[in-house]
């Protein structure tokens, strides 16, 4: 177990920049989720940890070492890929046993751990079997248990349940969970699924273009966005957003005017939550364009004065049709102002 | 074009029609077959026959001339055999039919060989195993080249070139295609195509400059010095084989050996190695008989008797008696035969799938 630190990592390849620039720390046992979408430098920073790469500048630290000279064998790491990366020519039991072979683990010291933490992801009985013989999700507890096996101080799961089905993604979302906490382990878990980062890590880094967005809990990132593109990374249905330009106290999106709580200038991107969005017969009116059933909640997409915007109603049956006149209204305080240029959050809220 | 359909469908979908149209489908299958399987028999004889009058004539062949009388007898018996049972296993319904029809086919061919065929069988023309000087008898003189040699000397010369031709092409290919595989290197592109030119430079032209290079460094007539040609000759091939093969390892498999505390020399033998396994014995078995049968540059580099392999001892067995026994020569093309086509037979699984892997790469 160990504190992990990323002191102004940066990674350069030949001709391409893939990590910028990160500064990050995570505190000993926690369960963090590096959330971007592909290509935003997350595997990268993931392999830096695990000593595949090495940064071009920067430190990486665990509990307070600098460890960028430290080989991938001598780090300590467990990691499970994507693919899961299993040894396709040994058994589960081989697969498992492989890290201990350099471990200094005895035969059967090896066995015992392998049968403990086979029983902890609950695959004792697949021990035999070639991971070719295996389920997906068996294939993904093996390369879990192998990762786990030499009792690793930092783990590292690369979007791990990404090729799995929907139910059994879910199964796994809460296996991993219950593993992490039974071993305290400190874990780092790669994703570009919001609902995976959410619902499974303590706290959440959104990287973007090589670089942290922010860092927070799921409920920072919903309510206090640091930049646009967190929040329209964060929140599905996703966030609607209108060009706007401030000046003094209000700001002009197309035809409407909406009055600021302190004073502005310049383009804005005022962003709008679906959920926050009312179709209650009092404020601005607009016309229901398309009606999309999503099961538990019904998702409309209107014309309005502000242009089009999404937003979801509760319940399986949609209240409104197509081309049906309503008023929309929302409340003032969940809408978020954005600096154009920079894509920073501002301060200044819309009141009503 | 549309009436006739239309007025047709009607008939169909009442089903009187299904059993007609049943029974076309399978006629024309039987039909489709027979004419796979006739085609199929006309194109291997041509390649068969050869193969099977060496056999023949190996074991009946006395001093003298070649008659063709048994190799007739036999094909007489054999074609008819294979024939019949081309028919059984078209018309036959079950396996068990089929078997049993090739049972009792087997049993009449092999008695009727034996009734035929067997009374002109002998094994005298492999007495070249056990006796040495057996070019000498037959000419009762002496060869120009000294005595003759034991065919063991050339047997063993043939299967110490073609090991350890195995040995170097697996051990120099295997690290070289994993190196080109996985490192980015200045001038990678370059080496990757020059391996290929390399393999569509006929190595022939070089068979000067080859000899004089190893007269000057004295390995001349010696059976290293050929391996070390051969191999030097096979390698690009071999190594542009093999990387297909570590191309399609993922590296993922590699980076979580390194993870799990294995050095990279470790991944490599414990992880990927495995994975390249069919690509290694692929590779292995061609570079055997690809040095077993080789015939070109031992015929120039090696000389003294006792450094002939299994061709050029066939090749001065026909030299000597060819004319006066054709049964000997046929023997000893026999026995030269045999060990590549025991590996082919034993490692066929392999084979085919080699080009599946070099078609990856």
């Amino acid at each position: 177990m160990a504190r992990i630190e990323l002191r102004n990592v940066q990674k350069r390849w030949a001709g391409a920049t893939a990590v910028e620039r990160i500064d990050l720390a995570i505190d000993d046992g926690a369960f963090v989720a590096v959330l971007g979408p592909s290509g935003c430098g997350k595997t990268t920073t993931l392999l830096m940890l695990a000593g595949i790469y090495s940064p071009t500048s920067g430190d990486i630290a665990f509990d307070g070492a600098r460890v960028n000279d430290v080989e991938a064998r001598d780090r300590n790491v467990g990691i499970v890929f994507q693919s899961y990366a299993l040894y396709p020519s040994m058994s589960v039991l081989e697969n498992i046993l492989f890290p201990l072979r350099f471990a200094k683990v005895g035969r059967a010291e090896g066995e015992r751990r392998a049968r403990e933490i086979a029983a902890l992801v609950r695959i004792e009985a697949l021990l035999e079997r070639r991971p070719s013989q295996l389920s997906g999700g068996q294939q993904q507890r093996v390369a879990l248990a192998r990762a786990l096996v030499k009792r690793p101080r930092l783990l590292l799961l690369d979007e791990p349940l990404s090729n799995l089905d929907a139910s059994l993604r879910l199964t796994m979302r809460t296996e991993i969970r219950r593993i992490q906490r039974e071993l305290g382990v400190t874990t780092i878990l790669v994703t570009h699924d919001q609902i995976e980062a959410t619902t499974m890590a303590d706290r959440i880094v959104v990287m973007n273009a090589g670089g942290v967005e922010q860092e927070g809990t799921a409920r920072d990132l919903y309510e206090r966005p640091a930049t646009l593109f967190v929040a329209t990374f964060v929140g599905s249905p996703p966030i609607n957003v209108f060009d706007g330009v401030a000046a003094g106290d209000t700001v002009r999106v197309r035809d409407a005017t909406l009055p600021l709580s302190s004073s502005a200038a310049g383009e804005v991107v005022v962003g709008i939550r679906p959920e926050s969005v009312r179709a209650n017969g009092n404020g601005m009116p607009a016309r229901i364009a398309a009606v999309e059933p999503m099961g538990r909640e019904v998702l409309y997409t209107a014309e309005g004065a502000l242009g089009a915007i999404r937003f979801v109603e509760a319940g399986a049956d949609a209240r409104l049709r197509e081309g049906d006149e309503v008023a929309l209204d929302y409340a003032s305080r969940d809408v978020l102002l954005f600096d154009k240029a920079s894509g920073r959050r501002l301060e200044t809220r819309i009141v009503s | 074009m549309h009436a006739p359909t239309l007025t047709a469908a009607p008939a169909r979908a009442d089903g009187a029609d299904w059993a007609a149209l049943a029974l076309r489908a399978r006629w024309r299958r039987t039909a489709e077959q027979s004419a796979l399987l006739a085609f199929l028999l006309a194109v291997s004889i041509p390649i068969l026959l050869p193969y099977f009058w060496m056999v023949v004539i190996s074991f009946t062949a006395r001093s003298g001339g070649v008659s063709t009388s048994v190799l007739w007898a036999a094909c007489a018996i054999i074609v008819p055999a294979v024939m019949i049972y081309c028919v059984v296993h078209l018309i036959a319904p079950s396996t068990r039919v089929r078997l049993v029809a090739a049972l009792v086919l087997l049993v009449a061919t092999i008695a009727l060989l034996i009734a035929l065929v067997g009374p002109a069988l002998h094994v005298a023309n492999y007495r070249f195993l056990w006796r040495r000087n057996i070019v000498e008898e037959i000419r009762s003189k002496a060869t120009a080249g000294g005595q003759f040699p034991s065919v063991w000397i050339a047997f063993r010369n043939s299967l110490a070139l073609a090991l350890s031709e195995t040995v170097i092409i697996l051990a120099v290919a295997s690290l070289a295609a994993y190196y080109v595989s996985r490192f980015a290197f200045r001038g990678r592109e370059a080496f990757l195509q020059g391996l290929l030119v390399l393999h569509a430079f006929p190595a022939m032209t070089l068979i000067i400059p080859l000899f004089l290079i190893l007269h000057w460094i004295g390995l001349l007539d010696t059976i290293v010095g050929v391996m070390l040609v051969l191999a030097t000759i096979e390698l690009p091939f071999y190594v542009f084989v093999l990387k297909g093969f570590f191309d399609a390892v993922p590296w993922d498999i590699e980076m979580s050996a390194m993870t799990d505390g294995a050095t990279r020399r470790q991944a490599f033998r414990l992880v990927v190695l495995p994975q390249v396994r069919v690509g290694l014995i692929a590779v292995g078995v061609f570079a055997f008989i690809r040095a077993w049968e080789e015939y070109i540059f031992v015929r120039t580099m090696l000389i003294e008797n006792t450094h002939w392999v299994m061709s050029l001892y066939l090749y001065w067995v026909s030299d000597d008696i060819m004319g006066v026994d054709y049964g000997i020569v046929a023997a000893v093309s026999v026995f030269y035969v045999l060990p590549s086509l025991l590996l082919y037979v034993f490692c066929q699984k392999y084979l085919t799938q080699m080009t599946i892997g070099g078609i990856r790469g």
